[in-house]
């Protein structure tokens, strides 16, 4: 292998003819450098214009980057991408990601990635050891739970064999439906579980023992040192979470690594080891909480106030793990979707049974009816929220409340999603990530909103930043201080939608963790700007990728590939499902409401100005290089990006200049 | 004198230790090249590590045939000296905490990194530290 970081070669598997074959991972080396990067040439060149979720033929690319599971601190991460079940109001391409020791594990055993296409005829998974792989019969596994697959396959071939698996709601095609490893490393979003079942592939087993190479051993041992040390200890807020004393005594809480290589007290990651089951009485249950899944007790005096307590909320949330459903679906979308037409008097029971937040027979009822795609309701359910509204003919309106597009729910946007502490004018920015993606933008999106709320003394009352520092640093990053100044209204938030724009391709390519990087703040320099040796924060990924591969990019050589990814993905949407301007502005509605939090420099509640706000998509699409008029990239910028050939597909879809 | 201090209920299972562990000692990547091992264990959460004690009178030494294995007078560790080693792999075996591992034919043995243990270095749990023995 050329480059140190990668095995070196991907796995090709055609389920419906059993064929399977090798290619060099070189053939997209060094331009489409890892996960999603590699995912979209792969994707432009391989799904044709139709293509569905569930045909056959649309592939499911399943990739690691150069840095997964090496030494680079953060790095544990798995990109899935191919045509999402989830997506609306049609299926396209996008992408997931997840964490765990499944990619690492397989680059061990020779393949950076997968690329899955057909339908086997019967129930399979694949087993994967060391460059070989096999279709297994699957037929034993069939219809039980992630957890119950991993532990049987683990018994028969071994304890250190990962496994990525669907739970009964991906063999249902449930469009909401996860693919999972351990307890609660999901590709949650996205409904790639449903397209893995649709193959009718169980799961992938792998294990693996070989080596890989390291361009610059020394190097990169000391910049793994150097980063995993400045990143101790935050992850887009300034202190330090601690263990519940409580919940430790009573239910065993300690810190577990949601993904191979991570190394802060995160605030999303805790295992519980014994915590007593409330509706499989004498049974005691252990597993992870990451991330949402803390709001499945429901919390006190807010929108989601249910009442399930600890144990409960944590059986359930085990539960919708194993069945194999999207925690953010469920908690942030569907349940407060619920919650507002029973309390509209719209609703009182579906499918025979009373809506009661407060019980947990309840929850189970609704999780596994979903799954098994049960009665009139909760089947119309299982093909996600906005479809069965649709469908149902009910609460659509709701739903526009909740959900701001694509078929995903609220995500650090300040309207729908009232867990996350966000404000005008940073949802702006929030809105604009919403507007131009196919997906929930945040879960590679983290670093600007929940970074600079994180960081404020809003947040962070103790250890947080005034607003004058966080606009200094702010000005080092995006080049002017308006970019993160909370009475800055429109202006300068077209820079960070760009910025962070290339920044999450970074991550979900070499592959890192979200909320870890980039690095921008920090309280261990004088000016609160992220540095480590000679290195500045939002280097850090790149100063790894280099000495571990021996890639010789700089810091644009790198940010330009990057970019490149959003050319070629935006260039795909445009040629196969006729992306425009129109799309992104559909996002606008759901904005115009008034915001959940308020700015308390400006003491009143914001709503999106639509003309405004017209304004800053405007500057993103120059910034891209995109036409204004049909925000589709132009002649001139895919020539930028050495996309000339792709170009020549667009014919008269795309103009020479805006 | 160093010493490896491990607490396995500290550990995460992000398996830090075992990458660097090979990064610094091979100059490549590959977790099963590491002289510290984690057993992880996803569905109770209890992870284990596996590392070698310094014992002050090693198995390992005792039944190699070729008297490959010899202390380091600076940090106290036991080091493998690899051009009298014959590879015959009874100092695995003989190793009562199973902390001499086997790249395929080559044995692996914790050698406390020069007195900086790197593994030490990379947790940041504190489940493994070094100190003074």
């Amino acid at each position: 292998m050329e480059y140190g970081g990668y095995a070196g070669k991907l796995l090709r598997v055609n389920l419906s003819t059993r064929s399977i074959d090798q290619q060099n991972t070189m053939d997209y080396l060094p331009d489409w450098y890892g996960g999603r990067a590699m995912a979209a040439r792969i994707a432009w060149d391989e799904i044709p214009p139709g293509t569905g979720a569930f045909d056959p033929s649309s592939p499911l690319i399943i990739l690691t980057g150069p840095l997964s599971g090496t030494a680079a601190p953060f790095s544990g991460r798995t990109t899935v991408s191919g045509i999402s079940a989830q997506g609306y109001p049609v299926e396209w391409y996008s992408r997931s990601s997840f964490g765990g020791h499944w990619g690492p594990e397989l680059k061990h055993a020779g393949f950076d990635g997968i690329i899955i296409t057909g339908r086997a005829a019967s129930p399979v998974f694949l087993k994967i050891e060391n460059r070989s792989c096999t279709i297994e019969d699957a037929g034993d596994l069939w219809g039980k739970g992630i957890y119950a697959s991993q532990k049987i396959i683990m018994e028969q071939y071994g304890k250190d064999w990962r496994v990525f698996s669907i739970g009964p709601a991906g063999e249902n095609k449930v469009r909401i439906a996860i693919a999972a490893t351990e307890t609660e490393s999901a590709s949650g979003q996205g409904g790639y579980g449903a397209v893995m079942g649709s193959k009718n592939l169980k799961a992938i087993a792998v294990h693996g023992t070989l080596p890989l190479e390291v361009a610059e051993p020394e190097r990169f041992a000391e910049i793994c040192r150097l980063v995993r040390n400045e990143a101790h200890g935050s992850h887009g807020w300034p202190h330090t979470p601690k263990l519940d004393k409580e919940k430790v005594k009573k239910f065993g809480q300690r810190y577990q690594a949601c993904t191979q290589g991570c190394a802060v007290k995160c605030y999303d990651a805790r295992f519980y080891t014994t915590v007593p089951a409330v509706l499989q009485r004498g049974k005691k249950l252990s597993g992870q909480v990451d991330c949402i899944a803390g709001l499945f007790p429901g919390l006190q005096s807010s929108f989601y106030n249910w009442k399930l307590g600890f144990e409960a909320g944590f059986e359930i949330g085990q539960m919708a793990n194993d069945l194999g459903l999207n925690h953010w679906e469920i908690l942030v979308g569907m349940i407060p979707w619920l919650r507002f037409l029973k309390n509209d008097g719209v609703l009182t029971r579906i499918d025979g049974m009373e809506i009661d937040l407060d019980s947990p027979k309840f929850w189970a009822f609704l999780l596994r009816g979903i799954s098994g795609r049960e009665g009139e309701f909760r089947s119309a359910l299982s093909e996600g929220t906005v479809r069965a509204s649709k469908s149902l003919g009910i609460g659509e309106d709701r739903v526009k409340e909740l959900f701001p597009a694509w078929g995903y729910a609220g995500h650090w946007d300040g309207h729908g999603d009232r867990i996350n502490y966000v404000f005008f004018p940073y949802w702006v920015v929030s809105a604009l990530q919403w507007a131009v993606d196919t997906r929930d933008p945040i879960s590679s999106a983290h670093g600007y909103g929940q970074n600079i709320m994180g960081w404020s003394r809003i947040c962070s009352p103790e250890l947080g930043l005034d607003w004058e520092r966080i606009k200094k640093v702010s000005a080092r990053v995006y080049g002017s201080e308006a970019c993160a100044d909370p009475v800055s209204g429109y202006t300068g938030k077209a820079f960070p939608g760009w910025w962070h724009g290339q920044r999450s391709v970074m991550k979900d390519s070499l592959t890192v963790c979200d909320q870890v990087f980039p690095r921008i703040y920090s309280l261990r320099t004088e000016d609160n700007f992220a540095r480590a040796g000679n290195m500045e924060g939002p280097s850090f990924e790149r100063h790894m990728f280099t000495s571990l591969t021996g890639i010789p990019w700089n810091d644009k050589d790198l940010e330009h590939a990057s970019e490149r990814v959003i050319q070629l993905e935006r260039a795909l949407l445009v040629r196969n499902w006729g992306r425009s301007r129109a799309d992104d502005e559909s996002v606008i509605p759901y904005f115009e409401k008034a915001e959940q939090q308020t700015n308390p420099l400006i003491r009143k509640k914001v709503a999106l100005d639509p003309e405004k706000f017209k304004k800053v998509m405007d500057e993103y699409y120059t910034l891209r290089g995109w036409e204004r008029k049909t925000g589709r990239p132009t002649l001139e910028t895919l020539k930028k990006f050495t996309l000339e050939k792709e170009a020549e597909e667009l014919g008269d879809k795309i103009v020479e200049k805006d | 004198m160093v010493e490896l201090r491990v607490k396995s209920n500290l550990c995460t299972g992000c398996l830090n230790c075992q990458t660097v562990c090979a990064l610094v000692h091979l100059g490549i990547h590959d977790r099963s090249a590491s002289a510290i091992q984690i057993n992880l264990e996803f569905f109770s959460g209890l992870n284990s590590v596996t590392y070698c004690r310094q014992c002050e009178y090693p198995m390992c030494r005792a039944v190699c045939p070729a008297e490959a294995i010899f202390k380091d007078e600076h940090t106290g560790a036991w080091k493998i000296n690899y051009d009298l080693c014959v590879m015959c792999g009874k100092c695995i075996s003989a190793c009562p905490y199973g902390a001499m591992f086997l790249k395929g034919k080559t044995p692996l043995k914790c050698d406390l990194c020069g007195g900086k243990p790197a593994c030490a270095e990379a947790c940041a749990f504190n489940a493994i530290t070094a100190g003074e023995r």
